[in-house]
């Protein structure tokens, strides 16, 4: 198992490198550059465009400030910010936890409602329960998440009045019963969104695994239907529905981007966004080391995982 | 004699053009002549607290503002949070007139080179020290310094003797900015200006340093990086508590500030557009300065929320690259649009067609600035001009508003035969793409004018940055230049007026329109910002 753990480990190496060289050389094509951004506010002349270009480091090809910009992480810098003037390290310190808060909340509601609809969609093909299942998936798949983000605001805040439409606290309060109350409709907005594939997902494997013999087998050996679902066919099942769940872990680090935009959530979506728009090329490099590690990570972890549920793997 | 009949005249003149006035019980301003030299001393003497700094306001900006270093500016929303936490030198209320901050009185030297500003004795810096006049200047110094890159403000010293035109210092001519003593600081300028665009230049970005915590530590090296900037200690009404960077800064009541401030915390939060009316209704948001013009019925309607129209109005305008759109060409694509319809049908009837920066409902627009279309006109020109239909000028707009005026300007210049292709970008892409060439057109707004007749210059200024209709002749500057010097203010009017028609004559970019601007505030909220940046944030005030 080390031997495999440490073979993943240096195939991640090029492959994290290859990540950050595409987004850096892509952020850098972007038309416009932190350097424009700053002259946007002031009168610049051409002399203290150029200081600025210079000071900026965006007088030097591509690929050197490329290899600058990874001998500092390396060293653990990741550099400043150009629009917000903070080290894009404390930005990331201060959005982080709000991001994982929000996703991580609502990827395990997703689970834990998406694995039972899923099960009973598979368990009782083209019933109500399977149409029902089949609307959430694709209300969740096919939906524009700022469209049930402002939906969600108008009944839920506006017109019901029962839940706050923006931000992580009310002013001067740090409750947990506060900060729950914002949580709510964003998190609930990014379960929906994320149920879809994961019921979907959980529908085929089980009603995939339900017509092997062994299934068969564990039925005439008079064992019950449950136990036949949930230890039997559930279990089989498990490797695509974690792969589904796997596939989420970029969106629970770098933040459910446009939902933390409609709610105001201090998370990675909004501070890359913001990167984005202001070709804040520390932070948007800063934010794609964060999510590719995390994605690296997670997979490294699926794979042993993957030995867990299916032996047969370990064995190969 | 003469001149001060001519002093006099400009104190009569309007209102809001040289005079700081009045507002409301806190903020009054009285002024007197001398001979050689003009005074206007602040009456703005602190009220005392009619009751303690109570409630909070949370005020929604839909634009992230950077950093709290004053000087790094990334676009004017920036001002809004600096305001509150550093001190200026005066500061405008709702009607756009200056009002005492800093500043307690001044004098104006050499007609408009030599500025004496006499500083408020009773401003102190949050952790208790006074702000004097050796604060400002370690701030100008420090701004000035070469080592100093990347600043938007660098913009700001670049006026003063002994600095280059890149706001620079330059260490062979004495600096033009010098305390001459604990409370009085002079300005000396390269060019004359007349008082009230002095006031408006340096008021408003013009903040001091706390010389005694940074004197030593904060170098032109480390300005920018300096960690004093992520809990910095300031002298404004409102006092740093915490911040997550580009989304929220915390603030608390200054509780010695010289005004009587009213609310106990500020919050400032970056909110959507998107659901900015909807948390303004549900009171997750106190106040904003940002409505979106489609959100206005909605917010009218809604109970208890007050929506104020501002006292200032956003100059909608394109650039058109002048090497490639001859004079008659830009004069044709002004005469072809219907800003009319434009502002009835996507700006909800809620702005006066522009043909200049200068609002025709300004004191200072004496000349007839009526939009008129004239299709037959444009044709005529552009026939001229020697105009091949077949040309395509590709326009970029920010994908807001602007896309729809610029459907509008299609339409309309495909009736004179001129083919406009639309791209749909983001704003620094547009700057970018205008600057290399890519697009012939682009759409930008601008919601930072006052009073200020020439606060456009920067745009029609050969070797500016920001100068994306690539003008590149000194007549508007030198307009400009004669402007900012009058110190008379009939000459100055009729400089004005000399700029307008050289505008309507050139039409170096093209005006769309002035759009008003709203501010929309919860039930919570008693008095709250007007305008989007420089309000008097201390007579703010909430229920709870």
């Amino acid at each position: 198992m080390l031997k495999f753990i440490v073979k993943r480990i240096l195939i991640s190496i090029p492959i994290f490198l290859c990540i950050t060289f595409a987004v850096f050389v892509l952020s850098n094509l972007a038309p416009g550059s932190p350097a424009d951004v700053i002259a946007q506010a002031g009168n610049l002349t051409e002399e203290a465009y150029r200081q600025l270009e210079i000071s900026l480091g965006l007088d030097k090809p591509i690929y050197v400030r490329y290899a600058i910009w990874l001998g500092d992480l390396l060293k653990g810098y990741f550099g400043n910010s150009t629009t917000l003037y903070a080290p894009v390290s404390y930005l990331i310190q201060k959005r982080i936890g709000p991001s994982l808060l929000l996703t991580g909340t609502s990827i395990v509601l997703a689970t834990l409602l998406a694995i039972p609809l899923g099960v009973i969609a598979a368990c009782k093909p083209y019933s109500a329960w399977d149409n029902a299942s089949s609307v959430v998936s694709f209300l969740g798949v096919s939906l524009p998440s700022f469209f049930l983000c402002l939906v969600g605001i108008y009944v839920f805040s506006v017109k019901l009045a029962i839940l706050p439409a923006s931000g992580m606290h009310n002013p001067g309060d740090e409750s947990l019963g506060d900060l729950l109350r914002h949580l709510l409709l964003p998190s609930l907005i990014v379960c929906v969104l994320n149920m879809g594939s994961i019921v979907k997902q959980t529908r085929g494997a089980v009603l995939e695994v339900l017509g092997e013999d062994y299934i068969k087998t564990a039925r005439s050996k008079g064992l019950k239907e449950k136990v036949v679902i949930i230890k039997h066919a559930l279990r089989n099942a498990l490797i695509p529905i974690v792969t589904t769940i796997g596939m989420l872990v970029p969106m629970l680090v770098g933040g459910a981007v446009v939902t933390e935009q409609c709610f105001g959530w201090p998370g990675m979506g909004s501070l890359m966004i913001n990167a984005i728009s202001t070709r804040d090329y520390n932070t948007i490099m800063g934010c794609t080391v964060v999510i590719s590690v995390s994605v690296l990570v997670v997979n490294l972890l699926l794979d042993i995982l993957y030995t867990y549920l299916d032996p047969r793997i370990k064995k190969g | 004699m003469k001149k001060l009949l001519s002093m006099m005249l400009i104190l009569a003149m309007t209102v809001g053009l040289l005079s700081a006035c009045g507002n409301s019980n806190q903020s009054t301003t009285a002024a007197t002549t001398t001979a050689n030299s003009t005074t206007q001393s602040g009456g703005n003497e602190t009220q005392p607290a009619a009751t303690e700094p109570h409630g909070t306001m949370v005020y929604a900006l839909t634009n992230s503002w950077g950093s709290l270093n004053p000087y790094h500016i990334v676009n004017y929303t920036g001002t809004n949070v600096h305001d509150k936490l550093w001190e200026t030198l005066y500061s405008i209320d709702e009607e756009g007139n200056l009002v005492n901050r800093s500043c307690e009185s001044y004098e104006v030297q050499e007609d408009g080179k030599v500025y004496i500003i006499h500083l408020r004795k009773d401003v102190k810096w949050h952790d208790g020290e006074p702000v004097t006049a050796a604060d400002w200047e370690f701030a100008a110094r420090l701004l000035a310094d070469p080592a100093v890159t990347g600043m938007a403000g660098k913009t700001y010293p670049a006026n003063l003797s002994g600095v280059d035109a890149s706001g620079n210092i330059v260490e062979t001519e004495p600096f033009g900015l010098v305390a001459t003593d604990d409370y009085t600081l002079k300005f000396t300028l390269d060019n004359p200006l007349n008082y009230n665009l002095f006031m408006l230049n340096y008021s408003r970005f013009y903040h001091p340093l706390p010389k005694h915590l940074l004197d030593g530590k904060m170098t032109g090296a480390n300005f920018v990086e300096n960690e004093f900037w992520l809990n910095p200690v300031g002298c404004g009404p409102f006092k740093f508590v915490s911040t997550t960077p580009g989304e929220e800064v915390v603030f608390v009541a200054n509780e010695n500030f010289y005004y009587h401030v009213q609310i106990k915390n500020l919050i400032i939060r970056k909110v959507a557009a998107a659901s900015l009316a909807s948390s303004i209704i549900s009171g997750d948001i106190d106040c904003t300065t940002a409505v979106d013009l489609n959100d206005l019925e909605e917010l009218r309607a809604a109970s208890g929320v007050t929506v104020r129209k501002a006292n200032q109005t956003e100059y909608v305008y394109c650039h058109i690259n002048n090497a490639l759109c001859s004079k008659e060409v830009r004069q044709a694509i002004n005469l072809a649009i219907d800003k009319q319809q434009i502002i009835n049908t996507v700006l909800n009837g809620e702005g006066v067609p522009a043909e200049t920066p200068i609002n025709p409902a300004s004191p200072l627009c004496g000349v007839d600035c009526t939009s008129t279309r004239d299709v037959a006109k444009a044709k005529e020109l552009l026939a001229a001009a020697g105009w091949d239909s077949n040309t395509v000028i590709t326009m970029a707009t920010p994908s807001d508003f602007r896309e729809d005026i610029a459907l509008i300007m299609q339409q309309n210049l495909a009736e004179v035969g001129v083919q406009l292709k639309l791209v749909s970008c983001d704003q620094t892409a547009m700057q970018a793409g205008l600057k290399d060439g890519t697009y012939q057109m682009g759409m930008q707004t601008w919601g930072m004018h006052y009073q200020n007749p020439t606060y456009f210059q920067i745009c029609q200024t050969p070797g500016s940055s920001i100068n994306l209709s690539f003008i590149d002749y000194d007549d508007y500057a030198n307009y400009c230049h004669q402007i900012d010097a009058a110190q008379d203010s009939t000459e100055l009017y009729n400089l004005v007026q000399e700029y307008i028609k050289y505008m309507l004559e050139d039409m170096g970019h093209i005006g769309i329109a002035h759009r008003n601007s709203y501010a929309a505030w919860s039930a919570n909220v008693i008095n709250g910002p007007t305008a989007s940046s420089h309000d008097l944030s201390w007579e703010w005030t909430v229920k709870d």
